[in-house]
This record gives C-alpha cells, structure tokens and sequence, in this order.
C-alpha cells in the first residue's frame, strides 16, 4: 500500500528528511523526489542553514595570531649545550657539593665510645633489676612463698603420690592401687 | 569554530592555541592517525568547554566580568573592511548567538558542528563521543526550535 502522491510531508517530517533523508518512510522520500513544491521548501530550508554557515565562515575575523609548534625537545638537545656552559654547571655542582658532603659525613660518624660512662650505666641497670626482683618477692605473701617453694620440704612424697598419681607406677611394682586419688 | 562559540577573537586565539600545544603534547596517545581530524575537534571542542566554564565561573565571582560580545568594534577593523560591512559581521553574529541561545546545550554544540563547521554527523558522533542517533535526535530538535525564529528566517529570505 502507497501513500497517495497529493499528501505533503509536514514541516517536522522535512526537517526529518534533513537531518537523515534515510530515516522518512519510503513512501515520503518518493515524495520528495517527486514532488517539486515539497523539494523546493526542503531546499529551502536548507539553504538557509547553509548560508549560516557561510556568512559564519566569512565573517569570522582573520586571526593575528600564528600558533607554531614548541621547539622539539630531544637527546641531542642536551649535547647541544655549549661546553663551557656545561663545564661550569659541573664544577659549581662539585664546589657546592663537596663541602655538603663533608659536613653531612662528619655529622653522621659517630663519636668514641665513653668505656667508664658505659660500664656506669650497666651497674646501674644491674642494681635496677635487683631491686625489681626483691620487690616482688616481698610483696607475695608468706603462705604464696610456701606454696611456691620445693614440696618436698612440706609434704610427703607418699601423700603427693597419692594426690597426683603417676601412671604406669603400679605396673612397674605389680601392685594394685587401693586410694584411686582423691575422686 | 572556536570563534563561533566564544565570540571573541582574543579569546578564539588563545584557545586555539592551547588546542595545537595540547595536541601536539598529545600527539603520541593518537593510536589511529587516520583519526587525526576528529581527534584535533574533539580536543578543541572540550578546551571550548572548558574555557567558557572558566570565564563563567570567574565572572560569577565577580574577577572577570567581560562578556563575549563586548569586544570594542574597532578590533574587527584589522584587514580593513568598509564600516557597513563591520556593521553586518557585527549583527551577524549577534543574531547568530541569539538563534543558538534558544536552544539547550547539546542541540547548540551539534547545530553548530553541522552548520557552521560542516561535519558529517558520523563525526559529530565521534567528536562528542556520542551515537549517531543521538546526534540526530539532537540536530532534529535544535530544527525544529530554529525553524519559526525569526533571525533564521530572515536569514531564509536573504539566502
């Protein structure tokens, strides 16, 4: 089914064919084609947006300006340096660098060991912790000590054996056990 | 085209020139030489931007408050028109910039590729990093905005 000829395309549907002719439906693109009074307002139409362009173009002001691009900067530009310029960067480099080198190495280097100073400072450190450790002795109290001292001097080996059993002890005597502990 | 959108030709030039420095930095990240065209807009377009936004911000806080079209009269007397042609540029672009005021931003920037600088909407496409409907849709709008304005019109008429 075709469109009838007589039928114009709207002005939005000539500004569609402006923008992308591909875009309109066949039959309004045939249209176009045919139709002389619809091709002369789409010319129209674009021929004034053409003469923007080239009244824009033609009026714009002719730059003074010319824009050139910065000087290559490459390897040889370092060797194209003249030599006395470089002679005199390195001999300033050595002059302000020696003494910057010196006085940071004799800054650095440490001074001779103090043997009196330091033989001091150990006692003091071993009289220090001494005192550390008879501070914490005397503040535990009494029955602590007791408890923390050698059973043997307490208890009887018997009886901690009865508390604490060694096991396999009874094999090895070939007797039966007859407390079991003390559960 | 960058006088196109700043309208000053001071300013036209200084950013035209950072645009040619910047590309020329730049020159090695081209990976596709035969896109060197689309990659020279798109690098102007976004130092367009990014000029305007400048000067809007600066004049917003009051430390640069010239507008674009104050350009005294006399600078456009360089190559020696007659004053009845100065007369014309300087409408000219008056009615310019306010047939493309009407319209949003997006449909301005794609107007003016099309029309003024002439760029195939493939283009258009790849220097706003855009697809190509879109563009279209863009351009479609900004047609029919500019359509019944009666500076184009006129410019209709003269044509």
């Amino acid at each position: 089914m075709t469109e009838p000829r007589d039928k114009h395309p709207d002005l939005n549907e000539l500004l569609m064919g402006i923008v992308d002719e591909g875009a309109l439906p066949l039959a309004a693109r045939r249209h176009l084609r045919e139709c002389s009074s619809c091709r002369a307002e789409k010319e129209r139409f674009e021929a004034g947006l053409a003469q923007i362009g080239r009244l824009a173009s033609a009026y714009v002001p002719k730059p003074d300006r010319t824009v050139s691009p910065p000087a290559k900067q490459s390897i040889t530009h370092f060797f194209s340096v003249p030599l006395w310029k470089m002679a005199l960067t390195g001999a300033l480099l050595v002059l302000l660098g020696v003494p910057l080198f010196l006085g940071l190495n004799s800054r650095k280097s440490p001074s001779p060991p103090n043997l009196t100073a330091l033989l001091r400072e150990m006692s003091e450190d071993e009289r220090f912790r001494g005192e550390i450790v008879s501070l914490g002795q005397s503040v535990l109290p009494g029955l602590f000590l007791d408890l923390t001292e050698e059973p043997d001097s307490t208890f009887e080996e018997g009886f901690m054996e009865y508390v604490v059993p060694i096991p396999g002890a009874e094999d090895v005597s070939g007797e039966g056990r007859k407390g079991g502990g003390v559960c | 085209m960058v006088y196109f959108r700043l309208h000053s030709k001071m300013d036209a030039e200084d950013v035209t020139q950072e645009v040619f420095l910047q590309a020329f930095r730049k020159l090695a990240q081209l990976r596709e030489p035969h896109h060197f065209r689309t990659w020279l807009l798109r690098i102007t377009v976004n130092q367009t931007r990014d000029f305007l936004r400048k000067r809007r911000l600066l004049s917003w806080v009051g430390i640069g408050s010239r507008e674009p079209n104050e350009e005294p009269l006399e600078q456009h007397q360089d190559h020696g028109p007659d004053g009845m042609e100065v007369l014309l540029r300087k409408e000219f672009w008056e009615l310019l910039k306010r047939l493309v005021g009407a319209l949003s931003r997006w449909e301005r920037e794609v107007f003016l590729l099309r029309y003024l600088d002439h760029m195939p909407i493939k283009d258009i496409a790849a220097v706003l990093n855009k697809s190509d409907s879109t563009i279209k849709t863009h351009l479609y709008r900004a047609l029919t905005k500019v359509k019944n304005d009666p500076v184009f019109l006129s410019i209709c008429e003269g044509a």
